[in-house]
């Protein structure tokens, strides 16, 4: 479970859901080891197995020890989630190449190095398993000033239909889940949410209200990872509260 | 009127030269394409062609945004970015293209929507199967009955370029012969590409 230990994260949310279901969890992100202890204990409390793997899901090398650290310690992987992401708000035509290659390699580049190697690890001890990929709104429906971000979550919607045929005649399915505006440390920084005016204004965009809670986007996950979802696979199941409903 | 092209195989950047050379276009024009090939499984792929497939993405990024610059500057104009088809319908042994193809897309939509006040239409056409690329097998799911030509490109790039689609921004524009509806038809003709490792 990448990008996992932020508090308010959208990544923790589906960890805590996972949990719930009886899944020993092995918690990624990149920082916050302070906030992955929390989670840690907190999935402990509820019985399960969980652990703490500091890596940055951009350097493959680290991807790869961390998967094989996982497995030695808590077992053969059967789900990967795919959440880790970063966010940049930036006018098309002052995109800068720091800011292109830190979402790129962080959104697009981690999430294939994650799920590339989960699912040779699947593939090579003829596991089934499930992989969810978090993508966005942005796949349907590209916001202004965030071109690059709406481009790398474009990008995973063809790894995961790519992947999803590929190895379905191997077990694994392999969806991605959007989440809409979700009250999450990466929308801190939006210019758009930044006073109370933003975000009612924000808020009367989306039908429902209100944003979506981080475990909704974990409920989502846990059904694709369920036996339910056994013969759901390349799909994307939004969760935003009708958000883009008709804007698509 | 000047024309400009990056990023195009050789066969493709004539066309298109070609197309622009009896047809009135009105304003400066960008045209931005990326060259991939097919390759293995995404799950077999090796880092080294990921890397080369996301510097190529890249390098078409940076091309739309010095192009769009450009435009802007010249009082407005229109970039056309030229994206696989399999940014629409990805099929195995397209992995690479399906994500860069998807990648530029939306960008190149977030480009229309933030130029166009500038005078800067966007536009993607998404293109192939083309000659060359696959067998003639592939020719079972486009409904046009062949394969796509480089001639058809150039046309489809004048056709954007021209006075009537000066309303048109943001557009995916196919330009298959209609494969992108048709595809499942045979199955994948990719998949014998897909079985080496890269």
């Amino acid at each position: 479970m990448t990008g996992a230990a932020r508090e308010r994260g959208i990544g923790r949310g589906i960890a805590e859901c996972l949990a719930d279901e009886g899944c020993d969890v092995a918690i990624n992100d990149v920082g916050a080891a302070d906030e992955a202890a929390a989670l840690v204990a907190e999935l402990q409390g509820l019985g399960r197995r969980a652990a703490f793997y500091p890596a940055d899901v951009s350097d493959r090398a680290a991807v790869d020890a961390m998967i094989e650290a996982v497995e030695a310690e808590l077992g053969p992987i059967d789900i990967v989630c795919s959440n880790a992401g970063v966010a940049d708000w930036q006018g098309f035509l002052d995109v800068t190449e720091e800011s292109f290659d830190r979402l790129v390699s962080v959104n697009l580049t981690g999430a294939f190095n994650v799920c590339q190697a989960a699912a040779r690890s699947m593939v090579d001890g003829g596991r089934p398993g499930k992989i969810v990929v978090t993508s966005s709104v942005h796949v349907q429906m590209p916001f202004g000033e965030m071109s690059v971000y709406g481009a790398t979550k474009a990008g995973l919607k063809g790894m995961v239909e790519t992947m999803a045929i590929e190895l379905a005649p191997h077990g694994i399915t392999v969806n991605h889940v959007g989440p809409g505006w979700v009250r999450s440390f990466i929308n801190d920084s939006s210019p758009s949410l930044q006073t109370d005016e933003e975000v009612a204004a924000t808020l009367e965009l989306i039908p429902a209200g209100r944003p979506a809670e981080p475990r909704e986007l974990g409920r989502a996950a846990v059904y694709l990872c369920s036996s339910d979802g056994d013969y759901v696979t390349g799909e994307y199941l939004r969760v935003d509260g009708g958000f883009v409903v008709g804007k698509y | 009127m000047a024309v400009s092209i990056h990023g195009l195989p050789a066969a493709l950047a004539t066309a298109v030269e070609d197309a622009f050379s009896d047809v009135a276009v009105a304003g400066n024009v960008a045209v931005v394409g990326v060259d991939l090939s097919n390759g293995p499984d995404l799950v077999l792929l090796q880092h080294a062609s990921w890397d080369d497939a996301i510097g190529a993405a890249r390098d078409a990024f940076f091309a739309m945004q010095r192009a769009a610059r450009s435009l802007a500057e010249g009082g407005g104009g229109c970039l056309i970015v030229l994206v696989p088809v399999h940014g629409l319908r990805t099929s195995r042994g397209c992995g690479v293209e399906a994500v860069v193809g998807s990648f530029l897309t939306t960008a190149a939509q977030v480009a229309a929507v933030e130029l166009g006040s500038l005078g800067v239409r966007v536009n993607v056409l998404a293109v192939g199967p083309l000659e060359g690329e696959v067998d003639a097998r592939t020719t079972d799911g486009v409904p046009i009955g062949r394969l796509a030509r480089p001639a058809d490109v150039g046309a489809a790039c004048a056709m954007l370029a021209s006075p009537q689609a000066g309303f048109v921004t943001g557009a995916v524009v196919p330009v298959d012969g209609g494969y992108a509806v048709t595809k499942a038809v045979g199955g994948s003709p990719f998949t014998d590409a897909s079985t080496a490792a890269q």
